[in-house]
């Protein structure tokens, strides 16, 4: 799998680069702002572009801006968005349209390296990867009077990983439990909450961030 | 220079009147009425006052005397002059007609020459008798000290009028010819010098002067006064200040009264402007030491915990025993990372720089164990000190909320309309928050009203609602 990678601190670009080489992955750019990243983007058509939020020029929200700008213009390739804060708010504007090849993730999680290389690969291969302090967020508030209220603590955390774009096998690894227990909690789950029911990994993302989004607005 | 003829009015029946006035006077130009007693005159007064008057003494319906004694209680007689003409034989007769008021008195017999020049005499003294009777009356009631002065340094008053009392609380008296003091005495010693300056230069210039200075009275109080004059020439070669004096001391009060309002104002605005850019500045000093925190150290947090990693990695390989440990410092590595961030962003959310306020209060309210609904939120963005004393504003009262008030749920309101912002945070809890010494809301209350706004706490058995308003030009 090709990578672009974009860091403006050297120190953490060049660990980066050396631990996804080491995992096995070519990284075929690095980019330091958020120009040379689109730039370097466009020409060397990467699997995934790795992300960092705040980079030049203004050091503020200029990856994301990037990042926004790849989705619309090279759909085909996958973004994840890497940074120091995560907030539920971007994670809509990255993830609410189309929740196909995005991740996002606190820039930590680099160093819990099984779980990097799983997102990295999941976006990659068109899944979506969602930050559990962000579901953590998104579901860690009261839920009284709405469907939340009536899963499972099972469903729950079934839900939260849902969330976090995990697939039903690798829900069934984490819970340590069948593939055919999640397949139920999932449908007891869109049952619950009144959603339909949807196939593909990406596409749950959108209903279940949709659900909880429109959660705060009820 | 021929005078123009005098209005003579000639009062009796006898010889005296009809035979040796009459004649004379109309053959010298002069317009004579003639009515034949005392009371007739009275009735011919009515119509209009003469010049002269010339009465004889012994007449059927009121004499001479009693004439004159009736015309002179009148206020407007001074222009008229009076000639009894008596018997020369009677001094005694002169005496009383004197007294009564007349002005003059003829002998008879008289020679023609003599009349016409008491006619002449009389006319003139009474001119200008009655001209200082307009005088006067012009002095009494001119809201001011009219004068005429010597212009030496003491400004030796030749005449002054009585509201010059009231101003200085002296006596017109104690002023003419320096009798008790002199009105340069009077004048505050620290402007006798620079006032004496200015009119001598007005009168070097031969311009008016116009002066304000303040003049010391009687009781020790000070009383501002505007004088206006200038220099002239009588007819006698002698130079005259002739001016008024004004007391303007309510204006002046007033204009001070004005200034130290106006300073005053000037005073609590710069306080307010110099509360507004201490926030500004405290605003911009989290917003760097933010970033500071999310460029440097966050950065080399994760960028050392990355080396652990790999130092994790390899002494998997090589010395497995001491891997749990390296691990453990990871992981203590990742719960300082995060301890920080949070840390971070209690010192400023970035998300409010670069997302606005709305999405500000929608993070911060994600973090809350408590459903926060947001109503009424504006699409654009407010200027950035609104929305981060608006930030603040919410984000304590929602912190509040959730620790002290046992609410169960709050709601949250940001608009703009008619020029101004407003902000609004309201729960179900059991109230009790109050905007006083020490709590956090003074706090917010400064941070408002820095912005010219001010922050409103209700509080009761219902809940409590807390709302921010400052001007904001759409």
């Amino acid at each position: 799998m090709r990578l672009v990678i974009a860091e403006d601190s050297l120190l953490l670009r060049e660990g980066l680069v050396r631990l996804v080489r080491e995992a096995g992955f070519e990284v075929v750019g690095e980019a330091g702002d958020a120009e040379d990243l689109v730039r370097k983007v466009a020409a060397h058509k990467p699997d995934v572009a790795v992300v960092d939020v705040r980079m030049p020029p203004t050091n503020t929200d200029d990856g994301l801006r990037a990042a926004l700008e790849i989705r619309r213009r090279m759909p085909d390739i996958g973004v994840l968005v890497l940074s120091e804060f995560v907030e539920q708010g971007y994670a809509h504007e990255l993830l609410m349209n189309n929740a196909a090849g995005v991740g996002y993730l606190l820039k930590q999680r680099v160093t819990e390296l099984e779980r990097f290389v799983d997102a990295l690969r999941r976006v990659g291969e068109g899944g979506s990867v969602l930050d559990p302090e962000v579901v953590t967020q998104l579901l860690g508030r009261r839920s009284e009077g709405t469907g939340l209220a009536e899963l499972t603590e099972r469903e729950r955390e079934t839900l939260a990983l849902m969330a976090e774009g995990r697939s039903n096998r690798g829900i069934a690894e984490d819970l340590v439990v069948t593939g055919r227990t999640v397949e139920t909690h999932v449908h007891n789950i869109f049952g619950k909450l009144g959603l339909e029911p949807e196939a593909r990994d990406h596409r749950r993302v959108n209903a279940v961030l949709r659900y909880l989004t429109e959660r705060e607005a009820g | 220079m021929p005078e123009p003829g005098a209005d003579i009015l000639v009062v009796g029946t006898g010889e005296l009147a009809a035979v040796a006035a009459r004649p004379p006077l109309e053959g010298a130009g002069h317009r004579v009425r003639t009515v034949p007693d005392g009371q007739g005159a009275l009735e011919e007064l009515e119509r209009q006052l003469p010049d002269v008057l010339v009465t004889e003494w012994r007449m059927p319906r009121l004499d001479g005397v009693e004439l004159c004694r009736t015309v002179r209680v009148r206020g407007d007689f001074d222009a008229t002059h009076v000639i009894v003409m008596t018997a020369a034989e009677d001094p005694d007769r002169a005496v009383t007609a004197l007294e009564a008021g007349a002005d003059d008195y003829l002998a008879t017999p008289f020679e023609p020459a003599e009349l016409l020049a008491r006619v002449r005499n009389g006319r003139k003294a009474a001119q200008l008798r009655a001209s200082e009777a307009r005088l006067r009356a012009l002095m009494a009631n001119i809201p001011g000290a009219i004068y005429r002065c010597a212009p030496d340094r003491d400004w030796t008053m030749e005449l002054i009028s009585d509201e010059i009392e009231r101003i200085s609380g002296y006596p017109p008296e104690d002023f003419i010819d320096n009798a008790v003091r002199t009105y340069a005495s009077i004048i505050h010693p620290e402007e006798r010098g620079s006032v004496e300056a200015a009119v001598f230069e007005a009168c070097e210039a031969g311009r008016p002067f116009v002066l304000e200075y303040r003049v010391e009275r009687a009781d020790g109080g000070e009383t501002w006064v505007l004088e206006r004059g200038q220099l002239v020439h009588g007819t006698n070669g002698r130079t005259w200040l002739d001016g008024a004096i004004f007391d303007i001391s309510a204006r002046r009060q007033a204009e001070t009264e004005r200034r130290q309002k106006e300073a005053e104002q000037a005073r609590v605005a710069e306080l307010r402007a110099s509360r507004a850019r201490i926030i500004e500045a405290t605003d911009a000093a989290r917003r760097r030491i933010e970033r500071d925190l999310h460029d440097g150290a966050q950065q080399e947090f994760v960028a050392v915990a990355l080396s652990v990693r790999f130092l994790v990695g390899h002494l998997e390989t090589t010395a497995p025993d001491a891997a749990p440990l390296a691990q453990e410092v990871l992981d203590e590595q990742n719960a300082a990372i995060d301890s920080l961030r949070e840390f971070a962003r209690g010192i400023h959310p970035s998300v409010l720089s670069e997302r606005g306020l709305v999405r500000a209060v929608e993070a911060f309210a994600h973090r809350l164990p408590m459903p926060v609904k947001l109503h009424e939120a504006p699409s654009d963005r407010l200027p950035q000190p609104v929305e981060t004393a608006f930030y603040y504003v919410i984000a304590e009262s929602l912190t509040n909320t959730c620790k002290h008030a046992g609410a169960s749920r709050a709601a949250v309101g940001i608009g703009r309309a008619d020029g101004r912002a407003w902000a609004e945070v309201s729960d179900d809890g059991e109230g009790g928050a109050v905007l006083g010494e020490g709590s956090g809301l003074s706090g917010l209350a400064d941070r408002v009203e820095a912005l010219d706004g001010h922050l409103e706490v209700r509080s009761d058995s219902g809940g409590t609602t807390v709302r921010a308003e400052v001007p904001c030009a759409s």
